[in-house]
Formats: C-alpha cells, sequence, structure tokens
C-alpha cells in the first residue's frame, strides 16, 4: 500500500512537472498553426524520455552514479566539458525563460510592474529551495502544477472532432519548413535534457535502492505519459480556439486565454495558477540541474539531501543560477523568445545526454542484471537516430523560420 | 594549391582555399543585394500578425462582455497585444516601401492603428460590457479585413 502511495505521489507530482514554458509555448503555437496535425509529435517526444528518463534512473539506482557522472566516465574529460559548457548555458536560457514566464503569470493575475515581480519570483524560489526538503519541493510544484489539468478539461469541453484528433496521433508530413520547425520543438520541448539531469540526482536525492527500479519504471512510464496528456491537451484547446480565427500565439497570455474560452474566469485563474507552478517547478528544476552537473564534473558535495553547509559549493552553484537568471530577464529579453531558443538549442546538444546514458544502460559490465533488454535497446537507439535527426535539422529551420514567424 | 579553370580565352586560376571564404561571401552578397526595399513576403507576415492580433483581441473581448474574464488579464494581456500592433504598424512604416505595396501598407498601417485603440479602449474600462461587445465586432471585422488585405499580396 505503501509503494501504491509512493508512485501515486510521484505520478501526480510527474504530471505537474512534466510541462514547463517550452510545453507551454510550442504545443499551443503548433496547435494553432496547424490544429491537430503536430499532435503525434507529442507522443514521439514522450516515449522518447520516458525511455531516457527510466535508463537515467535505472543507472542512478544501480550504480549511485548521476547521469552526468556516467558522460565524464563513458565519453572522456574533453566531451564532457563541451557538453558541460553546453549544457549550462541551455540550463541558464531555460532557467531565465522559466523565470520570465513566472513573472509574466504574476502580472496577469495581479498587474504589478513585471520588474517587481521578477524579484519576487526568484526570492520566492530561492527561499522554497532553500528551506523546503526535496520531495516537498516536489509535492509543492506537482501537484499545484495539476491546476493545468484545466486543459484536459477544457479540451473535452471544447467537443474537438475526435475523428479528426485520432488521425493526428498518426505521422504524417506537411512540406513547410515551420511544420518541421514546429516538429523538432514538439519533440525538443518534450526531451530537453535538464528533465534527465535532474530526474537521476533525484534518484540518488530520494535514496533509491535495487528495490525501487519498479518505482522508477512506473514513474518514468505512467509520470511523463499522463504529463504528456496535458501538453496533448494544450495542442488540442489551442487548435479548437486559435485555429479557425488565425491567431498565433505568442505570448503565455494567449495559453491562458485558451482555457478562459471554455470555463471563462474559473478555466483562467486555475490555468494561471497551474502554469505559474509549473514554470516555477520547472524553473527549481533548471537551478538544480545546473548546480548537479558543475558539482558532479568538478567533484564537489552535492545534493539537496546534505545540508546546506556540508555542500556548500553546490548550493552557491544554484544560487547564483537564480541570480544570473534575474539578470538576464531583467534585460527586459522576452521569456517566450528565449525559450524557443532554449529549446532548439538544447535539442542541438540532445546527443551529447543520451549517447553516454544509452552506452551505459546496455553494458553489462556496468549494469549487470539490470542492463538494457532487447526491446529497450532497440528502442533506444532507434530514438538516438531521431535524436540525431532533429538536432541536425534544429538550427537551420530555426533560421529559415525566422523562429517559427515565417 | 590551385584549379585552372578552362576559359576559351585561356584560364583562370581559383584558389582552393578561397572556396570557404567564397561560399561565405557569395549568399552574404545576394542577402545583401536583396535589403533595401520592403518585399511582399516580409509586408504579408506583418499583416497577418496584425490580422492575428486582431482576432485574439476579438476572443479576449468577447470574454469580457459576457462577463468571463479578469480584469488584470484584460489589461496586462491587453497592453502586450496593442505593444504588438503598434510594433507591427511601426515596422511597416519604418521599411523602405516597393511601389507595388505602399497602398496596402498605409491600409495595415491604419488597421493596426485602429485595433491598437480598440484593445486601449477595453484595458481603460474593462467593466463596461457594452463597450466590450462593441470592441469585439469591430475587431472581428478588422482581423478579416486585414487577412483579406495579406491574401492581395
Amino acid at each position: 500500500m505503501k509503494k501504491f502511495f509512493q508512485i501515486a505521489l510521484g505520478v501526480i507530482a510527474a504530471i505537474g512537472g512534466f510541462v514547463d514554458i517550452g510545453e507551454l509555448v510550442f504545443n499551443t503555437q503548433a496547435g494553432a498553426d496547424f490544429r491537430y496535425t503536430l499532435l503525434w509529435a507529442v507522443p514521439v517526444g514522450v516515449i522518447g524520455i520516458v525511455v531516457f528518463a527510466e535508463m537515467t534512473g535505472r543507472i542512478a539506482t544501480v550504480s549511485g552514479r548521476p547521469i552526468f557522472d556516467v558522460v565524464r566516465m563513458r565519453m572522456g574529460l574533453n566531451v564532457a566539458l563541451v557538453t558541460l559548457v553546453a549544457s549550462l548555458l541551455i540550463n541558464l536560457i531555460t532557467l531565465a525563460a522559466e523565470v520570465g514566464g513566472a513573472a509574466i503569470v504574476l502580472q496577469l493575475l495581479f498587474d504589478v510592474n513585471v520588474s517587481t515581480l521578477i524579484l519576487l519570483a526568484v526570492v520566492a524560489l530561492v527561499l522554497i529551495v532553500y528551506f523546503v526538503p526535496f520531495g516537498g519541493i516536489e509535492r509543492i510544484f506537482g501537484y499545484l502544477g495539476c491546476g493545468l489539468l484545466v486543459y484536459v478539461a477544457a479540451a473535452i469541453h471544447l467537443k474537438p472532432d475526435w475523428h479528426q484528433l485520432a488521425s493526428g496521433l498518426l505521422p504524417s508530413w506537411h512540406s513547410s519548413a515551420l511544420y518541421a520547425y514546429f516538429v523538432v520543438g514538439v519533440i525538443g520541448a518534450a526531451l530537453i535534457p535538464y528533465e534527465v539531469y535532474f530526474y537521476s540526482s533525484g534518484a540518488i536525492e530520494d535514496r533509491w535502492k535495487i528495490g525501487d527500479l519498479n518505482l522508477n519504471r512506473a514513474n518514468a512510464i505512467l509520470g511523463f505519459t499522463l504529463g504528456g496528456i496535458l501538453s496533448i491537451a494544450l495542442m488540442v484547446v489551442a487548435g479548437e480556439v486559435f485555429f479557425a480565427p488565425q491567431v498565433h500565439p505568442g505570448y503565455l497570455g494567449t495559453t491562458a486565454l485558451g482555457a478562459e474560452r471554455a470555463y471563462g474566469e474559473a478555466g483562467l485563474l486555475l490555468a494561471l495558477l497551474g502554469m505559474l507552478f509549473a514554470v516555477g517547478g520547472a524553473a527549481v528544476e533548471c537551478a538544480f540541474s545546473g548546480a548537479y552537473t558543475l558539482a558532479q564534473f568538478a567533484g564537489w558535495e552535492w545534493g539537496k539531501y546534505r545540508r546546506p553547509r556540508d555542500a556548500p559549493r553546490f548550493t552557491l552553484a544554484w544560487l547564483i543560477f537564480f541570480a544570473l537568471a534575474f539578470v538576464v530577464v531583467e534585460t527586459g529579453v522576452d521569456p517566450v523568445l528565449l525559450t524557443e531558443y532554449a529549446v532548439i538549442l538544447s535539442v542541438v546538444a540532445l546527443p551529447l545526454t543520451y549517447l553516454p546514458a544509452l552506452l551505459v544502460a546496455r553494458d553489462k559490465t556496468f549494469m549487470g542484471d539490470h542492463a538494457n533488454g532487447i526491446l529497450a535497446n532497440a528502442v533506444g537507439w532507434l530514438y538516438f537516430v531521431i535524436i540525431l535527426v532533429v538536432s541536425v535539422a534544429a538550427i537551420p529551420l530555426l533560421l529559415v523560420t525566422d523562429g517559427g514567424a515565417v | 594549391m590551385t584549379l585552372r579553370i578552362q576559359h576559351s580565352r585561356g584560364g583562370v586560376e581559383l584558389d582552393v582555399r578561397r572556396i570557404p571564404v567564397l561560399l561565405v561571401l557569395v549568399p552574404v552578397v545576394v542577402l545583401l543585394s536583396a535589403c533595401g526595399q520592403a518585399h511582399k513576403p516580409g509586408v504579408r507576415a506583418g499583416i497577418v500578425e496584425i490580422a492575428s492580433i486582431a482576432a485574439e483581441s476579438a476572443l479576449m473581448a468577447d470574454d469580457l462582455a459576457r462577463g468571463r474574464s479578469k480584469i488584470t488579464f484584460i489589461r496586462v494581456h491587453g497592453a502586450e497585444l496593442s505593444a504588438q500592433a503598434q510594433h507591427e504598424a511601426e515596422k511597416l512604416n519604418d521599411d523602405p516601401v516597393a511601389p507595388s505595396v505602399k497602398s496596402p501598407i498605409e491600409t495595415a498601417i491604419t488597421l493596426a492603428s485602429d485595433i491598437g485603440g480598440a484593445i486601449d479602449e477595453m484595458r481603460v474600462s474593462p467593466q463596461d460590457r457594452q463597450q466590450a461587445r462593441e470592441d469585439e465586432a469591430k475587431l472581428h471585422d478588422w482581423a478579416l479585413k486585414a487577412r483579406k488585405l495579406a491574401e492581395t499580396l
């Protein structure tokens, strides 16, 4: 029974925690511009993150080593250094976007000067992270992020064409660069690397043992899949509300308007609450992810389960991440634009994260009886090919479509 | 290392080491030569954006007229949309104009200004449902006009 509740709590946290500003932006834009025809890209991305999150969680559980340790061990110092620099840069851009997103949502709720709200958001996040234990952080943001479930209800309430919706889940292709850009964006938003850095380090934070491998599998499969349903709901709502009047969303307010169209002010408030905690939770994950990778690369003591004075450099690292993100957002840069660049740049860096994970997870000498089976290897390699294709296509598509504007 | 490219009256020597430089320079020169005048695809994209702002604002006005929105949301998101409409108008105004697109650009700038004005009306008095209903009708109409205008380009 205790195990069941552990899984249920993890799943609920993962539903609220899966969606970040990348999903909010790309899925809404994709639904508005292409209605249901891009739906298939969501399960492609979700299956990918399930496969790799399960692998990295399993590696961390079996070996006690998080994914970045494995990158350094398997790929050598030089590649690890490149991966470190790339992931720190992408983490910072993503963190700035999430903090900016949280400030925008607060502004939509309270109509206060955005600079003040950026400061308020950063201070609130720092205080929560400093004083609340790891499990508590997961639950606060995960549970309250479930306000986004209003989009699942709205997607049904708006009476979509179920036949067309089902057709949209089957892969199709349009000969348009914009369509390809959104395919890359939707898949990339689901596979964004900070999620697996956080997930695998979280397995160590939560002190998972071999007996927890089923918990790892259940969390990865159920949590990310149900989180993926939220992404689909965002796309369906955008398809129903914005496709016909030809609205091209460029703001988080537009995403919120979709829920308002279905349920009025109550829908709007639930959506904004869900968005606030989803992007807030993602901001915490980004800051931790940056601090984890840096500490794991440098061999520092790390972990939220340690008191700050027992892991001072790790604590300083996530504090500096928040401070840098604050500076970036205070320059007035558009968080939605930052998100698009963060997702596309992270797509380019995906192979550096996922190849070492795959190589180690299939290595019987390292993983023993818990190495990948035939299915996990086949799906892993298939996804590695998909990752390579999207990573090569990402930058040219960003340039050709002017960041999805053309 | 050089390649000798045969010419009817002799040959032209091309240093292979300069090929990467040429690969960079040629597209840059082509792109620069295209600059200077606003072209139809760019103008069309600007007008499509104006139509999108009007359509989204009409949805917002409809919710406001039915008492299904929140004042802070109308003021903040309305400000974003109004500023974007103004920005699109400024871009269209500032780009050097090819004669064939001068008239549609002027119409689009007027539309953007009207759209921004209607959004600002809603932001100033979000409690006025009658005003919101009138704004919704106007914004809906302007969205259609902007879309038709974009289709002519």
